[in-house]
């Protein structure tokens, strides 16, 4: 079993989207999203259907992690923001607990000083939410229906057949 | 770090792949994609240098619907097999529910899986978790070889805590699905 997990309820999902919505507006920001170090978004908001949204949250957060582990080598205090700037679009990114980031796409016409500074405002609610929805792995709900993956598994394992060793 | 969507009625795990170099991580991936059915597999992205070894990782977003509307969503990522590629490996193992050990069966490739065992006890280590207690599997690949070695000499050398393990032709697909299943039933906990 994993070491922790978190558990989103529909209550914690609508709590998440509001105050990510609530910076969007503040900020002036095109879109937010809050994803685990992992590479699951947790949750977001305006984010582009364009996008695949599997591939963007593994590609920030793995970004995010390669920070980190930069800043470990360095010997320098963790990095908790990083910016990448673009040509008409800009990434905010900003840690929320160790295991979650935020991060707000912005139009450079927007101010970065106005997006850290809601960013900032938002994180300690977002903070206080993630951690409400962490658990340890002890205390994680049965969930009957998973195992029912790994038997649909072996049965496509069973299907194809390409030859015996 | 696993996350239930209650609201979502899904249930998302982070997979990794580590093992040396060349051992077939990619193309256990690769197999699992072009097997599947279109809807039940994402983009797979694969971030690889000009001479074809993964540089940072490669990603497979896999999902498999349940009873009940809920769908269990599996992420796969490999890790690059070089040695000096140590930070990637990390940031991969991040929050990983599971591992799958591929190591190449090949004989003179012996001291390549023990580096890169031990790579992975050191790397979990480092990032807060422990190689004692992950879900782990391991897969012995490129079994069709003609100068592989017996999986007991394999598992002597590398399968310390007698966790499960499978042969694996990895290119013909022959063991990757019983590789991923085995997985699949640590991190949902049937097993």
């Amino acid at each position: 079993m994993p070491a922790k997990y978190v558990e989103l309820k529909a209550a914690d999902v609508e709590l998440m989207e509001a105050e990510l919505r609530t910076l969007c507006a503040r900020a002036g920001a095109e879109a937010v999203v809050l994803v685990d170090l992992s590479g699951v978004i947790l949750a977001a908001h305006r984010v582009s259907d364009k996008i695949d949204h599997l591939l963007f949250a593994a590609l920030l957060s793995s970004n995010f992690a390669a920070t980190e582990e930069l800043s470990r080598r360095l010997g320098v205090t963790s990095f908790r923001v990083m910016y990448h700037e673009g040509k008409r679009q800009n990434l905010y990114f900003d840690k929320v607990t160790d295991d979650t980031i935020l991060v707000v796409l912005f139009r450079d016409s927007n101010a970065l000083g106005r997006v850290r500074l809601f960013t900032e405002k938002s994180i300690v609610e977002l903070a206080k939410m993630v951690t409400a929805a962490t658990r340890p792995a002890g205390e994680a709900p049965p969930l009957p229906q998973a195992h029912a993956a790994a038997a649909y598994l072996e049965q496509v394992a069973a299907s194809i057949q390409p030859g015996k060793l | 770090m696993s996350v239930h969507n209650v609201a979502g009625r899904e249930i998302v795990y982070k997979v990794a792949y580590h093992g040396p170099g060349m051992c077939g991580k990619t193309t256990n991936l690769r197999f699992i994609y072009n097997t599947l059915p279109g809807r039940q597999v994402g983009n797979f992205l694969v971030l690889d240098t000009a001479v074809e070894r993964t540089l940072y990782y490669d990603f497979l977003p896999v999902v498999i619907p349940l009873d009940d509307d809920y769908k269990v969503r599996f992420h796969l990522y490999t890790v690059p097999g070089q040695a000096y590629y140590d930070a990637s490996r990390k940031l991969v193992l991040k929050g990983v529910d599971g591992v799958v050990f591929v190591a190449d069966s090949r004989g003179d490739r012996m001291p390549e899986n023990e580096e890169s065992l031990a790579m992975l006890k050191r790397d979990l280590g480092e990032v807060g978790l422990d190689y004692a207690t992950v879900p782990l599997v391991m897969q012995y690949n490129k079994r069709d070889l003609p100068d592989v070695i017996p999986t007991e000499a394999l598992a002597a050398k590398l399968n310390d805590r007698g966790v499960k393990a499978f042969g694996a032709v990895a290119r013909d697909g022959v063991g990757v699905f019983e590789t991923l299943s085995g997985i699949v039933d640590l991190v949902t906990g049937r097993t």
